[in-house]
């Protein structure tokens, strides 16, 4: 099960989906959403597919997957599990994923960043959904607490 | 390798991501403040915590990270292979100088900390397709 405390930042964070190709390559690609699926055992995250072609190719081969998700307050987590699948999103899962792109649109700008700069990489919707049977998580806020494995 | 139009990625105003790999093929990614430039085929990242990242570069010294030019946005990946720890110097002192004033501005300054300037060289920086 994956503990409830790690929900807000699922839902409303932004991550780093990393991979490994067979030959102990590293490779990653940027999530724009998630959502903890109905038995709470797997979490289907979703990115562009044009910028996660190697990311996609190492899941198929290796399939061991591992997301850094955290939120402006620096709270963090580590999910570490097994790809499951690859598939189109639903519109409620892009809806979801919108919400929170426009939110974080807002706040990047706020902090003065351009805000046609960052809708080029936030403005753009995902089209894919990668799902992770998630194994371990452990905490990555900064801090004494960092590496600490939280129990599923 | 590195040119004068990744450098903006480079100030450490946007995060980056950075991914290894166990030897067992188990992967690790993390953010990191910022990537340095050393020269054009080498970049620096602070060591901050005894970490996963570390213990895999110990393992497998090859690694990706990518940078973002936070006025373009701009993405580029870079792969990276660990070359040496520095513990003094300028380099280890400019990005100690620098990581202070991001903890102060977040808050972090008893939990950030940097234990080496870790060199990395470049084997090839790739423009992400926004």
């Amino acid at each position: 099960m994956i503990p409830d405390i790690t929900f807000e930042v699922i839902n409303k964070g932004f991550g780093h989906l990393g991979t490994a190709s067979n030959d102990k390559m590293p490779a990653h690609t940027d999530t724009l959403g998630a959502v903890v699926n109905d038995r709470k055992d797997s979490i289907t995250f979703f990115v562009r597919k044009s910028l996660s072609e190697q990311v996609l190719s190492n899941l198929q081969d290796n399939g061991k997957a591992t997301v850094f998700i955290g939120v402006v307050s620096h709270e963090a987590y580590q999910f570490k599990g097994q790809f499951i699948e690859a598939r189109n999103l639903t519109s409620e899962e892009l809806e979801m994923s919108e919400k929170n792109r426009t939110n974080f649109i807002e706040v990047m700008s706020e902090m003065g960043l351009p805000k046609p700069a960052v809708e080029r990489l936030f403005g753009v919707e995902p089209d894919t959904g990668i799902t992770i049977k998630i194994n371990e998580v452990f905490v990555q806020t900064p801090g004494p607490e960092a590496g600490k494995r939280i129990d599923t | 390798m590195i040119e004068e139009q990744h450098l903006p990625a480079m100030q450490g105003m946007f995060p980056s991501t950075f991914s290894t790999c166990s030897k067992d093929g188990e992967p690790n990614t993390t953010v990191i403040s910022q990537v340095w430039y050393v020269d054009e085929e080498h970049v620096a990242l602070s060591f901050q915590f005894f970490s996963k990242t570390r213990k895999n570069i110990a393992e497998n010294p090859f690694g990706y990270v990518t940078i973002t030019n936070p006025m373009t946005m701009d993405m580029y990946g870079l792969d990276i292979e660990f070359v040496r720890s520095e513990t003094d110097g300028d380099l280890f002192d400019d990005m100690d100088m620098k990581l202070q004033a991001i903890a102060s501005m977040s808050g972090m300054e008893d939990v950030f900390e940097l234990k080496a300037a870790d060199i990395y060289k470049v084997h090839k920086v790739s423009e992400l397709p926004l």
